[in-house]
C-alpha cells in the first residue's frame, strides 16, 4: 500500500520578531535579533534580563483581533497559540481572511477529519497563590485556603491546562477530529509535529494544526533555568547574548511565542488548489534514558533520532542540505548535537548548512519546535538559510557550517528540524522539497 | 490477514492495590478505594475524600536516592506499573532501541512547602511580595532541581532511564483522553514497525491541595483517584513466536473533539463520533460490542452527554449493552484511568465476569442500558473503553478477546 504524503500548507507565528510569518523570515534573514531586555513588570532585579518576548505592540493587536479569549484566558501562551493557528489555518486559506472564525469547508463531516495536535509548557506558578493564604505564623493555611480556594487565581486552579490551547483552537475553528496535547519539555511541539504527520499518514486526519506555543516569561518561569544553571544572566547587551556554537556561550536565552503549521493530507490539499509549502518526509523520537540532568555525552540519543527520521522518510544522509539545530546556547548541547550530526552524515556533515533559530528569538521551551519549524519550511521551499546569530569565536569542539551572522542561498533539496527536550527526549522532523505526484 | 496489537503485560497501581490482580480481585469483591483524606486539612474543602494510594515504597523500586528528591508520588506509580508490565511483557531482553513508551499524564502540581521559604522570604513587613527581594535571593531558597520535578516529562524520562527504554515516545496531557492517546500511539507504533514492544498508559496526578480544589472548581462529583495503568503491547505474531503471553487485542480507537459550551466536557455528538470512528477502524457493528466502560465521571453533564451518545451509537442494541464504570470504585484517576479500564477490561473478557458499579446510587432514569448493578456473568468478547478530558477531547478505545 502506498504511504499518503503529508504536506504543509499554512504557516503561522507569534514571536519577539513580530505576528507576520513573511515578516519573521526577512527579519531573520537579515539577521535582526528579536531578543531585548525584559519589560515584564516588578522585574528589574531579576537574574535572566534578556529575554526574546512578544512585543506590547503585538501583544495587544492579539488580544483586540481575539477579545473574548483575551478576557477569558490568563495565560499569554493560550492566545499566542490562537494567534499563530489562525494564522496558518488563513495562510492556508482554510479560514478567508475577514472572518477568522468561519473555516471555509463548512461540510461537517469533513471536519471531523480535521483536528489539532499542540504542545505547551509548564504554565504560570504563581507565587501570589502561595502568599494570600501565609498566616500571621508564617504558615500555609490548608483550612483557610480550602474554604476560599475560588479566590485562586482561575488560571492557577485550572492548572493553566495544558491543553488548553488545542482546546480553544479547535473551538473556534470547529476542527471535530484529532486532538492531543503534548507535554515534553524543549522537545514538545517537534513531537506535536512528527505526531501530527504521523497521525495524517496512517490515515486518522486529513488536515491537522500542529505546533507549540508557550511563554515562561513570569517570575518563576524566570528563575527556572536559572536554578538549572542552564540560563544566561550575564549583562551583556541582550541582542548578543545568545550565542550557538560559539566558544563563548554562555547557557540558553529565552523566548515565547507560538509557531503553527497546517499539515494537510496531499490529495486533500490538491483537491481544493491549496499552496503546498514542502512535504514531511519523516519523523523520529528516541530517548537518551542517560541521565535526566544532562544530554547523553556523545549525543546518541540525538544521532539516533536524525538516523530514524531519515529512515522514516527513507532519503539518504547526502540528500539532506541543512539542519535546523536544537542549538540552545549551552556548552552540552551545541558540541553534542555537533558531534551527533557528524556521526549521522560523516563525510557530509562539512557540506550542511546548520543553524540556530534560537540565536535570533530565543528559546521558546516547549514551543521552540514550533516556529524553527517553520524556518525550516520556508529553507526548503525558498532556498534561503538564515543565520546563526553572535557566532564570533569558533569553538574546535563546534567545527560544522553554522552559517554565521550572514544568511545563506543555497538550493535546500531536504532539510532536518531538530529539537531535544530537557531529560533526555528527542525529536527530529525531516522536510523535502515537494515535487508533485505523477 | 492483518496481525494484530495484543496486550502482553500489565500493571496497576490503585488505591485497591498496588498489582493489576490486587485491583481487579478488590473490585470483584465490591470493595471501594475512596476514604477520607487525612494528609492535609480537608476541613475547609467541598470535597473530603480522594482514593488515594497507600504503601508504594520508591526505594523498593529501585529509585536511586540521588532522584528521589524530585520524584513525586506520579512517578512512583507510573515506575512500579511500568517495571510490572515490563516484566511481565518479557521485555527484558529486547534492545532498548526496540522499546517504545508512550504515557499520559497529568500536570505536575508544586507542593506548597517546595516554595513556601522563598515566598516567606519575600515577604515586606505588610505581608506582600516583593520581587526585589524574591530575584535578589529570595528564589535561591528554591531546591536547585526543583524545576525538573515540575515537569512531567522527567518522571518520564526517569523511569526510561530505570527501565532502559530508548525508542519512540512521548508524553500526552494532561486529563483521561491522554492515557489513551497514548495507547493509540503505542499501539501504531507497533504497526508501523516503529518499535518491537511498547509500554503505554497513564498516571493520575498527586492528591494534594491543589489538585482537591481543582476538582472541586470542576464540581467532578467523583473525588479524585490517585493510581495509574501501563501495558505492554505487542505484535500477536512477535509474542507468539517469543513465547510471551497475550491477552486481549487492540482493535479500534478514535479521537474527536467537541466542547460543551455549559461545562468543557465533549458533547453527545463528538462521543458518539469517537465511538462510532472506533467501531469503523476495528471493523465492527455497534451489536459486536458486549460491553461499555464509560468514562463516566459523574459530572451531571458529562454523565448525561456520554448516556445519550451511548444510546444514539447502540440504539439498535441498546438493550443488549451492559456498561461498567471504575470511578465510583477507583475515584477519577485522570490520565491513569484508560490504561487501568484497558486492562480491567481484559480481565473482564478473561475470567468472563464484570464488576458490580460501585456508588452508583440512584440511576438516572433515562438510562436504557444495562448499568452492571451486581457482578454479572458474561460471556464478554469485545469491550469499548471511553476516555475523556475536561477540556472536550475525547476517545474511545476497542478491545477484543483473542480466538
Amino acid at each position: 500500500m502506498n504511504k499518503r504524503k503529508v504536506v504543509v500548507t499554512g504557516l503561522g507565528m507569534a514571536t519577539s520578531l513580530g505576528l507576520d510569518v513573511e515578516e519573521n523570515w526577512q527579519k531573520a534573514l537579515a539577521g535582526i535579533s528579536g531578543i531585548t531586555r525584559l519589560t515584564y513588570p516588578q522585574s528589574e532585579k531579576s537574574p535572566v534580563q534578556a529575554v526574546g518576548e512578544v512585543k506590547d505592540a503585538d501583544w495587544n493587536k492579539i488580544r483586540e483581533t481575539f477579545p473574548d479569549e483575551a478576557k477569558n484566558e490568563g495565560e499569554r501562551r493560550t492566545l499566542f497559540a490562537l494567534w499563530a493557528a489562525s494564522e496558518a489555518l488563513r495562510d492556508s486559506r482554510l479560514i478567508s481572511a475577514e472572518a477568522a472564525s468561519e473555516l471555509r469547508t463548512p461540510n461537517s463531516e469533513t471536519l471531523t477529519r480535521c483536528g489539532v495536535i499542540l504542545a505547551a509548557g509548564l504554565g504560570i506558578n504563581r507565587l501570589e497563590d502561595i502568599q494570600r493564604w501565609v498566616d500571621k505564623d508564617r504558615k500555609f493555611d490548608y483550612e483557610k485556603f480550602g474554604r476560599e480556594y475560588k479566590d485562586i487565581h482561575k488560571e492557577s486552579l485550572m492548572k493553566n491546562n495544558s491543553n488548553r490551547p488545542a482546546a480553544l483552537v479547535a473551538d473556534k475553528f470547529g476542527l471535530h477530529g484529532y486532538n492531543a496535547t503534548v507535554t515534553t519539555a524543549c522537545a514538545s511541539a517537534s513531537q506535536a509535529i512528527g505526531l501530527a504527520y504521523r497521525a495524517i499518514r496512517r490515515g486518522d486526519a486529513d488536515m491537522l494544526v500542529a505546533g507549540g506555543a508557550d511563554s515562561m516569561i513570569n517570575p518563576v518561569g524566570l528563575i527556572f533555568f536559572v536554578l538549572l544553571g542552564a540560563a544566561n544572566t550575564s549583562p551583556d547587551n541582550p541582542e548578543e547574548m545568545c550565542r550557538p556554537f560559539d566558544r563563548k556561550r554562555g547557557g540558553l536565552v529565552m523566548g515565547e511565542g507560538a509557531g503553527a503549521v497546517i499539515l494537510e493530507e496531499e490529495s486533500h490539499a490538491l483537491k481544493r488548489g491549496a499552496k503546498i509549502y514542502a512535504e514531511v518526509a519523516g519523523y523520529g523520537t528516541t530517548m537518551d534514558a542517560y541521565q535526566v540532568t544532562a544530554p547523553h555525552p556523545k549525543g546518541e540519543g540525538a544521532e539516533k533520532a536524525m538516523r530514524a527520521a531519515l529512515s522514516d522518510a527513507n532519503i539518504s544522509p547526502e540528500e539532506i542540505d541543512y539542519i535546523n539545530a536544537h542549538g540552545t546556547s549551552t556548552k552540552l548541547n551545541d558540541s553534542t548535537e555537533t558531534l551527533a550530526i557528524k556521526n549521522v552524515f560523516k563525510g557530509h556533515a562539512h557540506n550542511l548548512c546548520v543553524n540556530s533559530s534560537k540565536s535570533i528569538i530565543g528559546h521558546l521551551i516547549a514551543a521552540s519546535g514550533g516556529p524553527e519549524f517553520v524556518f525550516t519550511v520556508l529553507s526548503v521551499n525558498r532556498d534561503e538559510i538564515h543565520p546563526t546569530l553572535n557566532l564570533k569565536t569558533p569553538d574546535p569542539k563546534c567545527d560544522l557550517d553554522y552559517v554565521p551572522n550572514i544568511k545563506r542561498v543555497k538550493p535546500v533539496r531536504a532539510a532536518i528540524s531538530n529539537s531535544f527536550g530537557f531529560g533526555g527526549q528527542n525529536a527530529s522532523i525531516v522536510l523535502k522539497k515537494y515535487l508533485a505526484t505523477n | 490477514m492483518n496481525d494484530k496489537v495484543v496486550i502482553t503485560g500489565m500493571g496497576i497501581v490503585s488505591s485497591l492495590g498496588l498489582t493489576a490482580a490486587e485491583t481487579w480481585d478488590a473490585l470483584l469483591s465490591g470493595k471501594c478505594g475512596i476514604l477520607p483524606i487525612a494528609d492535609f486539612d480537608v476541613s475547609g474543602f467541598g470535597c473530603k475524600s480522594a482514593a488515594q494510594v497507600h504503601g508504594l515504597n520508591p526505594s523498593e523500586l529501585g529509585v536511586h536516592p540521588r532522584d528521589a528528591r524530585i520524584m513525586d508520588k506520579h512517578s512512583h506509580m507510573l515506575l512500579k506499573c511500568g517495571q510490572d508490565a515490563f516484566r511481565e511483557g518479557g521485555m527484558v531482553g529486547l534492545l532498548p532501541e526496540d522499546i517504545g513508551f508512550f504515557a499520559g499524564m497529568g500536570m505536575v502540581d508544586y507542593k506548597i512547602d517546595d516554595l513556601m521559604p522563598a515566598v516567606l522570604k519575600s515577604l515586606d513587613s505588610h505581608g506582600d511580595l516583593n520581587y526585589d527581594s524574591f530575584y535578589t535571593g529570595a528564589y535561591q531558597e528554591i531546591f536547585p532541581l526543583w524545576p525538573l520535578s515540575m515537569l512531567n516529562n522527567i518522571s518520564f524520562c526517569q523511569i526510561a532511564i530505570n527501565l532502559g527504554i530508548k525508542g519512540e515516545n512521548t508524553v500526552f496531557s494532561p486529563h483521561a483522553d491522554s492515557g489513551a492517546q497514548a495507547i493509540i500511539e503505542g499501539v501504531n507504533t507497533i504497526l508501523g514497525k516503529k518499535a518491537q514492544a511498547v509500554l503505554a498508559g497513564g498516571v493520575s496526578e498527586k492528591v494534594s491541595p491543589l489538585s482537591t480544589a481543582r476538582a472541586s472548581w470542576f464540581g467532578a462529583s467523583s473525588p479524585l483517584g490517585e493510581g495509574c495503568g501501563v501495558i505492554a503491547l505487542e505484535l500477536l505474531s512477535s509474542a507468539k513466536q517469543r513465547g510471551v503471553p497475550y491477552f486481549a487485542a487492540i482493535t479500534g480507537y478514535a479521537c474527536t473533539f467537541g466542547k460543551d459550551e455549559r461545562s468543557n466536557c465533549p458533547t453527545a455528538e463528538a462521543v458518539s463520533n469517537a465511538m462510532e470512528q472506533a467501531l469503523a477502524k476495528a471493523s465492527l457493528k455497534p451489536s459486536d460490542i458486549d460491553l461499555v466502560i464509560a468514562h463516566g465521571d459523574g459530572t451531571d453533564i458529562g454523565d448525561r452527554n456520554e448516556i445519550e451518545a451511548i444510546h444514539h451509537t447502540f440504539s439498535k442494541c441498546i438493550d443488549k449493552i451492559n456498561a461498567y464504570s471504575s470511578k465510583g470504585a477507583l475515584g477519577h484517576m485522570l490520565a491513569g484511568a484508560p490504561a487501568v479500564d484497558v486492562i480491567l477490561g481484559a480481565y473482564i473478557i478473561q475470567h468472563g465476569i464484570i464488576p458490580a458499579v460501585c456508588n452508583t446510587g440512584s440511576i438516572d432514569k433515562s438510562v436504557k442500558f444495562n448499568l452492571v448493578k451486581e457482578p454479572l456473568k458474561a460471556d464478554v468478547k469485545r469491550v469499548l473503553i471511553n476516555s475523556f478530558s475536561c477540556e472536550g477531547q475525547c476517545v474511545s478505545l476497542i478491545i477484543e478477546k483473542i480466538n
